[in-house]
């Protein structure tokens, strides 16, 4: 028996595979590899596998701790090393929250189309896992202009409207609380989950009548978002 | 600075003709291969069993280089 070292230079995106030669035999006794994350957006797990010659992940070894995104590693696998199995979350369990900022002014339109309320400030939500769902609850209130009349506010989500509301108005320059609630990439109705990563955020409103009406988004709307593994 | 991992994985490890060795970037949360992600300089050091050891052997981008006891 004879002791080789196999090399592979070339940059390549994740992931890189040597698969053994139909004529090849080895007793593996270590590895060592270089990973870029510059482009990466969320944290990772460097990982050596064996692959059955199905495709069939046979094990895989894992490192102790995730690699933040954007970072580089340099990974060497030994025996006799502890290793850790990667910890899944369970079902239901919460991954990540987003609470919207208020604005500086309330808002105020009497747009029949959805518009920008302008609410919230920070519009960017970060989904940290692509299999895991979102809870979104807005509460909003508004002060209406003209009755009858109905006000329609919406959460969108890169630009789709994922939990909304209609109120129906029946006096003027009254006070009233428009509550919208959904569930987000459950599957059915519910719709696929949204994939990992960034996604913008906006609180847009509108109503039947074109009389102007006034969005408290200056104090008065609450905007909560709770990412759960389904 | 990469930062540096030290990664336990099995021992005596019999590696058979057609399997793969595969390195990869997992996502910390679900285990789903990362997007983005790219693998640089590979090296495997082994005990050659079965196969060709003399002179350097060429298997597509991988490059079988004899240690001192081949």
């Amino acid at each position: 028996m004879s002791d080789v070292a196999i090399i592979n230079t070339t940059v390549a995106t994740s992931p890189k595979d040597y698969t053994l030669p139909g004529t090849q035999e080895l007793l593996l006794k270590s590895a060592h590899a270089s990973i870029d994350g510059s482009g990466t957006a969320v944290a990772y797990l460097p990982a050596l596998q064996m692959l059955a010659p199905d495709g069939t992940v046979i094990w895989p070894a894992i490192t102790l701790t995730s690699v933040a995104q954007g970072a580089p590693a340099d990974c060497s696998w030994f025996p006799g090393l502890a290793g850790t199995p990667i910890s899944l979350p369970l079902p239901g369990q919460i991954l990540s929250a987003y609470a919207g900022n208020a604005t500086v002014a309330d808002f105020t339109t009497n747009s029949v189309a959805f518009v920008d309320s302008g609410f919230p400030t920070n519009t960017t939500l970060t989904k940290v896992s692509g299999t895991s769902a979102l809870l979104i609850v807005l509460l909003a209130d508004i002060t209406p202009g003209a009755a009858p009349d109905v006000i329609f506010c919406g959460t969108f989500i890169d630009g789709v409207n994922l939990a909304t509301t209609g109120v129906q108005i029946s006096s003027g320059g009254t006070f009233v609380t428009a509550p919208a609630t959904s569930h987000v990439g459950l599957g059915g109705s519910t719709g696929s989950p949204l994939t990992a990563g960034a996604h913008t955020v906006k609180v847009r409103v509108a109503c039947n009548s074109g009389t102007n009406f006034t969005l408290r988004c200056s104090s008065s709307v609450a905007l909560s978002i709770v990412e759960y593994e389904a | 600075m990469p930062v540096p991992q030290n990664i336990g994985m099995p021992d005596q490890l019999d590696v058979g003709p057609t399997y793969t060795l595969r390195v990869v970037a997992l996502n910390a949360s679900d285990g789903s291969t990362v997007a983005g992600a790219k693998v640089g300089t590979v090296t495997f050091t082994a005990t050659l069993v079965e196969g060709v050891t003399s002179g350097g052997q060429i298997y597509g981008d991988w490059f079988l280089v004899p240690g001192p006891g081949a």
